[in-house]
C-alpha cells in the first residue's frame, strides 16, 4: 500500500540511483517498502576507513523531499561525528536540510564526512576528545574498526 | 449422549417450551442444535408442528425404523436415490393410490432437514420389453454423474454432446434391472437438483400396462426437499458476478413446483410468464419513431458482444432516447418546498422533482414494506405436514424460507431530465431535505454515467443481514461496516472527474453553510480512514477511485461490462439515484447498468434482462421497447426542454438564443502578412505533396493551417522566432540580474549571482534548455527564477516555504521574497513585447466594439477561444479598457467548470445541433448566475 503512492521524484531518483550510482555508494530500495534503502558507503581512500564496506540504512519519511531522509550507519564505525547507534550528526540531515537535496547528494555528504572528520562538532563526545587529544592514535582505532567491522565479510 | 443431555437440561428447556414437549421432542432439538440450549429452544419454536412426530399414532413406528435406516445411509456417491416406500401389492395394471394419511406419514419420515415438497403421478417410458412389473415395487432412478457423461456406447446410440439437462434419468426395479426412464422435463429439474443434494426422491410403480408396442410405466414420485438449500439461499447474492454470469433463464426449482402441480397462494405480481404472453396486441407506432440505423447499430454491437465501448459507436440521438425511454408526462407531479438551507429558488418543474424524489426515497414505510411480498416471490404452501410456507423466485430460481418483502427493493431511481434542467441542484435540494429532517434512511450516492449519469447509492445500513461476502472495498466496505454504529450514513457522490468541481462549487454555493459537511475523496492524499468518508455528510468521488477502492474481484467479471459499472452495482445502500441526461448513450444495455445499479428485480440479471428486452429489442420486436418503458416508467423522471407544465406553458423559459457571426475584414497590412504567411505554407505543403509524404506529414500540415488561423485572429499569434524582438524578454532580464547584481558591488550580499552565471542562466534561457526542477526533478512548471538566479516551479518553491511570502533558496539557501521571484520567460508564448508593440488586430478591434456595446447593455460577457495564447494576448487591451476578471485568477474549481464548457464546446462543434447550443447557453446562464460573480 505504501508503494503505491509513491511520489514521483522518488521514483525518478530510485532510477537514478539504480542506473548511474554515484562513485563508491549504493543504494536500492527494499522490496517490501520502497522508502526504505539499503545502502552501502565504501570508506573512502587516504581515510581510516579505507577499504571498509559501510552498511547504511536510510529511509525516506512521508515529507520527504519537504524533510530530510533519516540516515543511521548499521556497520560500527569509530568516528567522532556518528555516534555508536549508528546516528550521524551533519547539518544537512538535520536543519540545513533543502529540498533541492537529494539521496545522492546525502550520501555523498555522508561520504565526505568519512574523510573529514569534524571533531568540533561531536555526536560521539569520547571519540572527538580522543580524536583532539591523540588524532594519530584514533585514526589507529578507527583503522582498526574498520579492519573489524567493515571489511567487507 | 447421555452425559450431554442432563435432567435437569431437559426440564429447565421444558418451562421455556411448555410441558407438552417431551423428553424425546427436547432431546430431539438439543441433537439438531449441536447440544446449545438456546438454539434447541428455537428448533423447538421455529419448527411447526415439532412435536407431532411423537405422537404419531404406533402404526407408524416400522415406518420410523425404516426412515432410520434411510438416514444411516447417505445419498450414495453417484447420487442415486433409493426408494424405500413398499406399497402393498396390487395386480398388474391396477391403480392404486395412497391413502392421505398414509401420504402424509410418508413425509414425516424424513425428518426435519427435508421437507415433503409434493407429489405427482410421472408416466415412464418404457425401454425394455417383457418386464414383469409389480404394484409397488421399489424403483430406482440412476442419474448421470456430473461432468460425466454417461457410457452410452452400451445402449448403442449415437448420442449427440447434449446439454447436462437433457441427459437420460434411468429407472430400474432392484428384482427386474433397468426399465425405462422418465420423461425429459422431469429429467432437467431432477437431475441438477438430486446431483447437488438438495432434493430427494421416492419413486415407486403404481401401474404399468401396454400401450403400443411398450409399456407405460405410471409411478408415483414423492419430492423431498432439503432444508439448507433455503438457508443458502436467503441471503440474495451480492455478488455481480453472479448475477449475470448465468446465461440460462431455466431454473430448475420452480419448474420443479409447476410439474409437482404446485399453486402459489401469494402470486408474485410479476412472473415470466407475464412477460412472454404473446397475446396482448401490439401498437406499432411507438417503434415507428426510431430511426432503422439504431436497431442497425445493435446489430452489428450483437456482432461482438465482448467487444468494449467501441469509441466511434454510434450515438443515440436524443429523438431516438425519448422514443426508446419515453418522455413522461409528468406536469401531474405535486409540488414540494425545498428546505430553508437550499439557498437559491428552485423552479417548479424543480420542486416537482424533489417531491417525486422524496417520495421514491420513502417508498412505502419501513413497516409497511417489511409486511409486503417482493414482486418477483411467490409464496407457496409446501405438502409437507408441518406446511413450511417457501418464496420462490421465478426469475432467479431461488427459493427462501424468509420473507421477502419489499424491503430488498432498493429505493430511488433515474433522474433523466434532459440537459440544463438542473439535475444538481434537485439533487442537492433532495440531499438538503434529509439533512434538514436528520431522517436515519440518509442519503443518497450518486455518479455519472459515462458522461452525465449520477448514480446515487445510499451508504445508510438498515438491513442486518447485510451480505458478508459482499465484495471486498478497502475503503468504501469500511464505510459501509462503520454506519451501522452511526445515526445516520453519508451520501456518496460519484461523477466523472470533470463534474467534481461542479458538484462541490454547487454544493457550496447553494447549501447553506454548515448545513452539510462535504468531503471530496479524490487524488493520491486522499484519505484511507473510513471514518472520515462516514462522518461527512457527503462524500464526492470519481469513477476511477470507485474502481480503485474497489478491490480485485472485478477483474474476473466478463469484460462487456465495465469495471465501474460493477463497482457502483456492489455499493451497499439504501437508497441509490442515477442522474442522466441520457439514460442511453449507445445502447439499451445502458439501461441495464443503471437498473443493476438500482436494483430494479428481475432487470439486474442480465439473462432475464437479454432474454426479454435487450434480443427483443435487437431483432425489432417491439415487446422489448415496451417493457423497458414499463420498467423505467415508475422509477424514471424525464423532462426535456419542450416539456410542459400543468397549465401547458414549457416547464424552462429560456431567452432565446442570437447567435450572430460577424465577419471581419482584414486590414492591408493583416492580409500581406496572411498571404505571406500563406505562401510559405503553401510552399511547404508542396514539397510534402512532391515528396509524396503529405499522410506522413498530416500532423505538421494541420500545424500550418492552424497557425492561418491565429494570424486571423492576431498576427502576434504567428510571429516568427526570428524577429529581432525575440530576446527582447531574456534581455530585459538579464539587465535585471546585473543590475541586482551591480547594486551588490555597493553593498555587501556577496552571494548575489556573478555576473557570469547570470549570463550562462540567460544563455539557457535564451538556447530553450528545458532543464528540470530541482525539488520534484521534472520538466519546469511555471517555472520562477529566484534572485539568486535559480530555477524552479513556482508551486516546488513555494511548498518548501514555512511562509507564503517568503522563504530560503532551496539550492543556495539565499533569503528571498515572494515577490522578488521571475517568471522566467520560456513562460512567455510571444516573441515580440507584445506590450509595448500592441497592435490591435482587426479582429480585437471588432471585438471591442462589442464588448462595449454588451457593457452598455448592462450585460456580462465571456470570452472563449480555443488558444489561451489568444486570451494572454487579450489581456492587453481588455485590461486598458474593461473591469476584468483574469482567467489565471479564478479559483481551480471555477477551471472545472470551464474544462467542462469547454469540452461542451468541442461536442458542439462535432455533434451541433440547435438543441445542444440551447442548452450551453441554459449553462452557461448558470454559471453566470452561480460562480463568476462570486469570483
Amino acid at each position: 500500500m505504501a508503494n503505491s503512492n509513491l511520489p514521483r521524484r522518488i521514483i525518478k531518483e530510485t532510477q537514478r540511483l539504480l542506473s548511474e550510482p554515484a562513485p563508491g555508494i549504493s543504494a536500492s530500495p527494499s522490496e517490501d517498502n520502497m522508502r526504505y534503502f539499503n545502502v552501502m558507503i565504501l570508506g573512502p581512500t587516504q581515510s581510516p576507513y579505507e577499504g571498509g564496506v559501510f552498511k547504511l540504512e536510510l529511509f525516506l519519511p512521508e515529507e520527504y523531499p519537504m524533510a530530510a531522509p533519516k540516515v543511521r550507519f548499521l556497520t560500527k564505525i569509530y568516528h567522532p561525528n556518528i555516534d555508536k547507534l549508528g546516528r550521524i550528526c551533519l547539518d544537512i540531515l538535520k536543519d540545513k536540510w533543502s529540498p533541492a537535496l537529494q539521496i545522492r547528494t546525502v550520501l555523498l555528504s555522508i561520504q565526505a564526512l568519512l574523510s573529514a572528520p569534524n571533531p568540533d562538532d561531536p555526536l560521539s563526545e569520547n571519540i572527538a576528545k580522543h580524536w583532539k587529544t591523540n588524532e594519530a592514535e584514533a585514526v589507529e582505532t578507527a583503522k582498526e574498526w574498520t579492519r573489524l567491522y567493515a571489511s567487507g565479510a | 449422549m447421555a452425559t450431554k443431555v442432563s435432567e435437569e437440561l431437559l426440564s429447565s428447556i421444558r418451562t421455556i417450551v411448555g410441558s407438552e414437549y417431551s423428553d424425546m421432542d427436547i432431546m430431539r432439538a438439543l441433537h439438531m442444535a449441536n447440544y446449545n440450549p438456546t438454539a434447541a429452544i428455537n428448533v423447538i419454536f421455529d419448527t411447526p408442528n415439532f412435536k407431532t412426530p411423537e405422537i404419531k399414532p404406533i402404526t407408524a413406528k416400522p415406518k420410523v425404523i425404516v426412515r432410520k435406516q434411510q438416514e444411516s445411509r447417505p445419498l450414495s456417491e453417484n447420487g442415486d436415490v433409493s426408494v424405500v416406500y413398499g406399497a402393498n401389492g396390487a395386480g398388474d395394471g391396477v391403480v392404486t393410490d395412497l391413502s392421505e394419511d398414509e401420504k402424509r406419514k410418508v413425509s414425516t419420515w424424513k425428518g426435519s432437514e427435508w421437507l415433503f415438497l409434493g407429489w405427482s403421478y410421472v408416466s415412464g417410458m418404457s425401454t425394455c420389453k417383457g418386464r414383469k412389473l409389480k404394484c409397488g415395487d421399489e424403483v430406482e432412478f440412476s442419474f448421470p454423474l456430473k461432468n460425466l457423461s454417461l457410457p452410452s456406447k452400451s445402449f448403442g446410440r449415437a448420442r449427440q454432446s447434449m446439454v447436462a439437462c437433457s441427459e437420460i434419468v434411468r429407472f430400474s426395479t432392484k428384482s427386474g434391472g433397468e426399465i425405462g426412464r422418465i420423461p425429459s422435463e422431469w429429467t432437467r429439474c431432477l437431475l441438477p437438483l438430486v446431483r447437488d443434494k438438495k432434493v430427494m426422491i421416492e419413486v415407486f410403480i403404481i401401474a404399468s400396462f401396454f400401450w403400443v408396442s411398450s409399456f407405460l410405466v405410471t409411478e408415483l414420485i414423492k419430492v423431498y426437499i432439503n432444508n439448507s438449500m433455503f438457508r443458502k439461499h436467503h441471503q440474495a447474492s451480492l455478488d455481480a458476478g453472479n448475477s449475470y454470469g448465468e446465461d440460462s433463464v431455466f431454473h430448475p426449482i420452480p419448474n420443479l413446483f409447476r410439474l409437482l402441480g404446485m399453486t402459489p397462494f401469494m402470486k408474485a405480481e410479476f412472473t415470466p410468464s407475464d412477460l412472454y404472453t404473446r397475446k396482448r396486441p401490439l401498437e406499432s407506432k411507438v417503434l415507428s419513431g426510431i430511426s432503422p440505423s439504431l436497431f442497425q447499430a445493435n446489430k452489428f454491437k450483437n456482432q461482438s458482444p465482448n467487444e468494449s465501448k467501441v469509441e466511434n459507436e454510434e450515438l443515440i440521438s436524443d429523438a431516438d432516447l425519448d422514443n426508446i425511454v419515453g418522455v413522461g408526462n409528468s406536469s401531474e407531479l405535486e409540488e414540494m418546498d425545498p428546505p430553508s438551507t437550499l439557498q437559491c429558488e428552485l423552479r417548479p418543474y424543480q420542486k416537482q422533482a424533489l417531491h417525486w424524489m422524496t417520495h421514491r426515497e420513502k417508498g412505502q414505510s419501513m413497516d409497511e414494506a417489511a409486511r409486503i411480498l417482493h414482486p418477483c416471490w411467490e409464496a407457496y404452501r409446501l405438502a409437507d405436514e408441518r406446511e413450511p410456507v417457501v418464496y420462490l423466485n421465478s426469475f432467479s430460481g431461488d427459493a427462501t424460507t424468509e420473507f421477502p418483502s419489499t424491503l430488498q427493493v432498493s429505493r430511488g431511481g433515474i433522474l433523466a431530465d434532459a440537459m440544463g434542467l438542473g439535475k444538481t441542484i434537485m439533487t442537492l435540494a433532495l440531499l438538503l431535505t434529509h439533512s434538514e429532517r436528520g431522517t436515519p434512511s440518509g442519503s443518497q450516492s450518486q455518479s455519472q454515467h459515462s458522461g452525465e449519469a449520477i448514480e446515487g447509492v445510499d451508504f445508510s445500513d438498515q438491513s442486518p443481514n447485510l451480505p458478508k461476502k459482499a465484495p471486498k472495498f478497502s475503503v468504501l466496505d469500511k464505510v459501509v461496516k462503520k454506519n451501522t454504529t452511526l445515526p445516520r450514513g453519508g451520501t456518496l457522490i460519484i461523477c466523472p472527474m470533470t463534474l467534481l468541481g461542479q458538484w462541490k462549487a454547487e454544493i457550496e454555493t447553494h447549501a447553506k453553510p454548515g448545513s452539510l459537511s462535504l468531503y471530496v475523496h479524490y487524488g493520491p492524499g486522499r484519505h484511507k480512514d473510513a471514518n472520515i468518508l462516514a462522518e461527512s455528510d457527503v462524500v464526492i468521488t470519481t469513477y476511477g477511485v470507485l474502481t480503485s477502492d474497489f478491490s480485485s474481484e472485478a477483474h474476473i467479471i466478463k469484460s462487456y461490462k465495465s469495471q465501474i459499472s460493477i463497482a457502483a452495482a456492489a455499493l451497499v445502500a439504501d437508497c441509490r439515484w442515477c442522474l442522466t441526461g441520457t439514460p442511453i448513450q449507445n445502447n439499451l444495455g445502458d439501461i441495464y447498468s443503471l437498473l443493476r445499479f438500482l436494483r430494479v428485480e428481475p432487470w439486474g440479471t442480465w439473462a432475464w434482462w437479454n432474454k426479454l428486452v435487450q434480443k427483443p429489442f435487437e431483432e425489432g420486436d417491439e415487446r422489448g421497447l415496451k417493457l423497458v418503458q414499463s420498467i423505467l416508467k415508475p422509477i424514471m423522471l424525464r423532462r426535456t426542454k419542450s416539456s410542459t407544465d400543468r397549465e401547458g406553458r414549457p416547464i424552462l423559459v429560456l431567452p432565446p438564443a442570437d447567435i450572430q457571426v460577424i465577419y471581419c475584414e482584414l486590414t492591408d497590412v493583416e492580409k500581406d502578412f496572411y498571404e505571406a504567411l500563406f505562401k510559405r505554407s503553401k510552399v511547404k505543403f508542396d514539397k510534402f505533396v512532391e515528396q509524396g509524404r503529405v499522410l506522413h506529414n498530416y500532423a505538421s500540415i494541420l500545424e500550418l493551417l492552424l497557425r492561418l488561423r491565429q494570424c486571423c485572429d492576431h498576427p502576434y499569434l504567428v510571429m516568427s522566432r526570428g524577429d529581432t524582438q525575440e530576446y527582447a524578454d531574456l534581455n530585459k532580464l538579464a539587465k535585471r540580474f546585473l543590475k541586482g547584481s551591480h547594486n551588490e558591488l555597493e553593498g555587501e550580499a556577496k552571494d548575489m549571482p556573478s555576473r557570469a552565471y547570470v549570463q550562462e542562466v540567460v544563455e539557457e534561457l535564451r538556447k530553450g534548455e528545458q532543464g528540470e526542477c530541482p525539488i520534484c526533478l521534472e520538466v519546469f512548471e511555471d517555472a520562477v527564477l529566484t534572485p539568486c538566479a535559480h530555477r524552479l516551479c513556482r508551486e516546488c518553491l513555494l511548498a518548501s516555504w514555512r511562509t507564503p511570502t517568503s522563504g530560503l533558496c532551496p539550492v543556495c539557501r539565499k533569503a528571498i521574497n515572494r515577490q522578488d521571484l521571475i517568471t522566467a520567460p520560456t513562460d512567455s508564448r510571444f516573441t515580440v513585447d507584445v506590450e509595448k508593440d500592441w497592435v490591435e488586430s482587426s479582429k480585437i478591434v471588432v471585438l471591442l466594439q462589442e464588448l462595449e456595446n454588451l457593457r452598455k447593455s448592462g450585460s456580462k460577457s465571456i470570452i472563449f477561444s480555443q488558444w489561451t495564447a489568444f486570451l494572454d494576448l487579450l489581456q492587453i487591451p481588455l485590461s486598458r479598457s474593461f473591469r476584468m476578471l483574469l482567467y489565471e485568477y479564478f479559483p481551480v474549481m471555477f477551471w472545472l467548470n470551464v474544462l467542462a464548457l469547454l469540452y461542451f464546446i468541442m461536442e458542439i462543434s462535432v455533434n451541433a445541433t440547435l438543441e445542444q447550443v440551447l442548452h450551453f447557453f441554459a449553462w452557461m446562464e448558470l454559471l453566470l448566475s452561480s460562480g463568476v460573480k462570486k469570483c
